[in-house]
């Protein structure tokens, strides 16, 4: 049986209860780390369901910033540079095939990426960030120290205000939308299930092994089950012994109005879409509350962009986001396999667009084998637990 | 010119005629009617276009989200033709050249 079908209305308190369907692998999420564990996971030969929310839930997924990003990852935590790094290298055969498998196209553009410094203190900052990556990296890390009029080569329009930037050729970015469509359609192309508007209430392991979900149109019943649920996973993990301390944190994104190209490479802050259109946003709050766009927070970074680029003075916004990362304490990802209920494993992470294809490659190879390989094991949620004991 | 791209009423016109200039053409419209509406029903519904490639934008959403209807108005860039209702003598420009031909 592949799916049940859907009541017409959801449950309304006398919810009916299905038996289950005989799904493999249940994939909570149909976010940006959902999206691409299903499909690894049908790839791989698994009959694989994503249970998702609704559309007005709160989703990364549709509302990030679409940069491919390794540059600033992981001072001091030499793991996630390389976890970043290797999902960059494979951009290039992920983009493609996916673009084969689906007709759509991504606009990936892999030519490195900048982070400009308005003053001396932020120029600084980055050099020393950097160097302690490099350090980290025993120097394998290909960036470069630009000072203005070497920034002014790569950005011409940049403005008398930038002291200097940060170069890494490792950075890049693309259309996150049409990734995320691609994903979808990718996945449904190769026979994978997905149900919208189906919020999981509840996850009871069984006797047997299995696994049971409650939602509001009945209950489920599969081997595998891996909680990509975004900022929910850490309400759910708990239910099969997993530890997901993810907290929000709201970013706010402005868009311009359609302008000829002039950003030949993505910046930290600000980037064209193949639309023409100037993205700009990396404001970084911990309002917790599901508040519309702050105009305040929006007034910062316009100031920046224009003093960055001043050509922007003449720009008119046309609209503005804000929404919450998915983030855990030390900003990296959280990978885990469940020790009390083997095949559930937890996925949640702050860089999702960037590290897609590292998600469909070897993260779903850890959920196909029930092994998570050396190259993940830093990113185990034990880390939290330990540092809290070693604390006290 | 209205069946050249199918618009066309099919509500009663709620306002009088009225007249207004696209790119320098005096048009006629329905008070009550948005701008987007007014050139759509004339027949002239291309809004500007498209930066990197060039294409010709047209209204889309017609309920103020896509941004793809955007047109000059008395001067002023940056106006939302499905937002805004046409008046008399509204003077609207597109940045496109040979409009309508
Ligand atoms: C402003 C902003 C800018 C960003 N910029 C970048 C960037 O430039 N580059 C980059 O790599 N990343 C960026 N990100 C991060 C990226 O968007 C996230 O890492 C990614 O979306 C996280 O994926 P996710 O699947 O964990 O969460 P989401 O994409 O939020 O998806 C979670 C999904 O789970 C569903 N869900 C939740 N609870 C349940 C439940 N109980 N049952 C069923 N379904 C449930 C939700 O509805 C949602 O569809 C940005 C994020 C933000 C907010």
């Amino acid at each position: 049986m592949e799916h049940l079908p859907l009541p017409a209305a959801p449950g309304n308190g006398a919810v009916t209860r299905h038996p289950g369907t005989a799904a493999d692998t249940i994939v909570i999420g149909g976010g940006m780390v959902g999206a691409s564990i299903a499909l690894g996971l049908v790839l791989r030969g698994h009959r694989v369901t994503v249970l998702d929310e609704g559309d007005r839930a709160l989703r990364a997924a549709r509302a990030n910033f679409a940069l491919l990003w390794v540059q600033s990852k992981g001072a001091g935590a030499p793991a996630y540079f390389n976890w970043s790094r290797m999902a960059a290298a494979a951009w290039p055969d992920f983009a493609r095939q996916l673009e084969a498998m689906t007709g759509i196209v991504l606009h990936l553009s892999q030519r490195g990426g900048l982070t400009l410094a308005l003053s001396g203190a932020e120029m600084d900052h980055l050099a020393t960030r950097s160097a302690r990556i490099a350090c980290d990296q025993g120097s394998d890390f290909p960036h470069e120290m630009l000072d203005h009029s070497q920034t002014r080569a790569l950005l011409p329009a940049i403005g008398p205000d930038v002291v200097g930037a940060l170069f890494s050729p490792l950075d890049g970015h693309l259309n996150a939308l049409a990734l995320f469509h691609a994903l979808h359609r990718a996945f449904g192309r190769s026979g994978g299930h997905y149900v919208p508007a189906s919020p999981v209430r509840t996850i009871t392991p069984t006797k047997k092994g299995t696994f049971i979900l409650d939602t509001p149109h009945g209950y489920r019943e599969c081997e595998r089950v891996v909680l990509a649920a975004g900022l929910d996973n850490t309400r759910l993990a708990p239910m099969v012994g997993l530890h997901a301390p993810i907290t929000p944190q709201r970013g706010q994104i402005m868009v311009t109005q359609r302008l000829p190209p002039f950003l030949d490479y993505p910046t930290n802050a600000l980037r064209q879409t193949d639309n023409g259109s100037v993205l700009i946003g990396n404001s970084q709050d911990t309002v917790m509350t599901r508040q519309p766009v702050d105009l305040e927070i929006d007034a910062v970074m316009a100031d920046r962009a224009i003093r960055s680029f001043p050509c922007l003075q003449a720009a008119s916004v046309v609209r503005s986001w804000s929404c919450f990362r998915v983030k855990s304490p030390d900003g990296m990802p959280v990978y885990d396999h469940s020790t009390l209920w083997p095949g559930a494993f937890v996925a949640s992470c702050h860089s999702g667009v960037t590290l897609a294809p590292n998600h469909t490659g070897l993260v779903c190879d850890a959920i196909h084998t029930g092994i998570i390989p050396p190259i993940m094991q830093a990113f185990s949620a034990s880390r939290f637990t330990l540092t809290a004991a070693s604390r006290s | 010119m209205t069946d050249r791209f199918r618009f066309r009423r099919i509500v009663a016109p709620a306002g009088p005629r009225i007249t207004f200039t696209l790119d320098g053409r005096v048009l006629e419209a329905r008070l009550g009617d948005s701008v987007a509406v007014a050139m759509m029903l004339a027949g002239y519904p291309a809004c500007g276009s498209l930066p990197p490639t060039g294409r010709v934008r047209v209204p889309y959403c017609l309920m103020g989200a896509c941004h793809e209807c955007l047109v000059r108005v008395d001067g002023r860039s940056m106006h939302q033709a499905c937002l805004l209702p046409v008046r008399t003598g509204m003077c609207i420009e597109t940045d496109l050249e040979g409009h309508g031909s």
